[in-house]
């Protein structure tokens, strides 16, 4: 009897679906997650919780970034206007820099160097070519904006970044000026790998592996030890993994910060000192 | 402001921009985190996570119009993470805590309403989490397969083919869940289990 009854009421319930049993279905899960879902709101508190950590985590990532030069951030970021990077900076009351800057350079002769540096409002001494045949390419000009932890802007500045190439391969040299909140982005000498002397500036070396990796990416064990060696930087945003050798001259000469750098350059420690060397001789 | 606009002013570090984001999709992203998971618990952590990625790696979203999915990218995985590490208990003086952060949400009674619900409830949260998360893309958000497989990083075949089987497995269990009947049939209900039962 009742699998008669069942039978009929299912004749019934698919004719009025046009014969698709599925219709059906598809029409009741629906409804029921729809109507499920409506009655289910966010806590005033999560919003609390997700600013806190926010502030948390830009804090920790921020000291962990320190050290990174903006240009590894945007790796792989191919839009013509990229967010350059987010460093938090203790005990300043600025904790995050927005930097904005153009993959297409905003000048491409060196002729234009005099016009970048007055855009950003001080020279920076950089050569047209190096004895090794790297020559520049073009001329980026970043702005950065430094915020305090509400979002709230505190200051505007701007930086100068030069492409070099040599065959396929790129370098680029990365200058800023510093403000006295930045101090603390400078390395002990004892951090690089090498380091050279010229006319009182000391230049440091360092070479470690950059990693880029989705979204969602959760750091393995091994690599928050790398990370907290300062051997290894992640960046989030690839389809897929890459990892890439990042190899950088940092140097600090007239209050500007000036960092050459390249992915995967063929350059040794040494060829990458007498670049900067060359650099800093040149500005004397 | 439009969506674009809002994503904009975010990679420039706008915080009234994240918020209006967050006012926009907080209860989008709640929802489909309950859904996925089966617990409201959950759902708060995984919507938490998923905001913190969002503000923290904006700068990494390519296209402006894309943010939707990314954004659904993000929660989808995180659940995914979340369900996996669970399984441990949520301790008791956890439990009263949390009551009160989610504004008493925390009874299944005060979501789900009728015998309706809590059956197709049942009946998804017995799928396993790939077929239950495409289940609730499809039903819940209305999104194409398209749609889904971007969101979740795989092809338009394997949402298709995941969605058949969940519907499959769906109305088995819906159908059982007629059959048997008692366990959910109380007074007026009756009625809506015949539903269920002659799909």
């Amino acid at each position: 009897m009742k699998k008669a009854e069942s039978r009929k009421k299912t004749a019934d319930f698919t004719s009025c679906n046009g014969g698709r049993k599925d219709v059906g279905m598809d029409a009741l899960i629906k409804d029921a997650l729809q109507n499920t879902g409506t009655r289910i709101v966010a806590s005033e508190s999560l919003k609390q919780r997700i600013d806190f950590q926010i502030a948390d985590r830009s804090a920790k990532e921020g000291h962990k970034m320190k050290r990174m030069n903006m240009k590894k951030v945007v790796l792989g970021v191919a839009a013509a206007c990229v967010m350059v990077g987010t460093i938090a900076i203790a005990g300043s009351g600025v904790v995050s820099y927005m930097g904005h800057g153009s993959s297409i350079p905003d000048y491409t002769k060196f002729e234009d160097m005099g016009k970048a540096e007055s855009e950003i409002g001080y020279s920076v001494g950089c050569v047209e070519s190096f004895s090794n045949g790297f020559d520049m390419k073009g001329i980026h000009i970043i702005e950065t904006v430094l915020q305090d932890e509400s979002g709230q802007t505190l200051g505007e500045k701007k930086s100068l970044e030069i492409t070099y190439s040599k065959g396929g391969e790129e370098m680029d040299v990365y200058c800023k000026k510093l403000l006295p909140v930045e101090e603390a982005d400078i390395m002990e000498i004892g951090e690089y790998d090498r380091t050279l002397e010229t006319g009182g500036i000391t230049m440091g070396y360092t070479s470690s592996m950059y990693k880029a990796v989705p979204p969602d990416y959760e750091p393995t064990e091994e690599d928050k030890k790398a990370m907290e060696s300062g051997r290894l930087q992640i960046g989030y945003g690839s389809a897929e993994i890459e990892t890439s050798q990042y190899s950088r001259v940092v140097w600090v000469k007239d209050g500007i910060r000036y960092e050459l750098m390249g992915f995967n350059v063929s350059l040794n420690a040494d060829e990458m000192l007498q670049m900067a060397q060359e650099m800093v001789e040149n500005g004397n | 402001m439009d969506e674009k606009e809002l994503v904009q002013r975010l990679k420039g570090g706008d915080k009234a921009a994240f918020d209006a984001l967050y006012e926009k999709y907080k209860n989008i992203l709640l929802r489909m985190a309950y859904l996925i998971s089966g617990q409201i618990f959950d759902a708060e952590d995984v919507v938490q996570e998923t905001f913190v990625k969002c503000f923290l790696h904006i700068g990494e979203l390519k296209k402006e119009e894309g943010f939707r999915s990314w954004l659904f990218q993000i929660l989808y995985h995180t659940a995914y993470r979340h369900q996996k590490k669970r399984g441990r208990e949520i301790p008791d003086e956890q439990i009263a805590i949390r009551a009160d952060a989610t504004d008493g949400m925390t009874s299944l009674d005060r979501i789900i309403k009728t015998e309706n619900e809590k059956q197709v409830h049942d009946a998804v949260q017995s799928l396993d989490f790939k077929h239950r998360a495409v289940v609730v893309l499809y039903y819940y958000n209305e999104m194409t397969a398209k749609e889904i497989a971007r969101t979740l990083g795989c092809t338009e075949g394997t949402v298709k083919s995941r969605l058949f089987a969940a519907r499959k497995k769906l109305r088995g269990k819906l159908m059982m869940n007629g059959k048997g009947g008692g366990s959910y049939e109380e007074g007026g209900k009756q009625e809506e289990n015949r539903r269920l039962y002659f799909l």
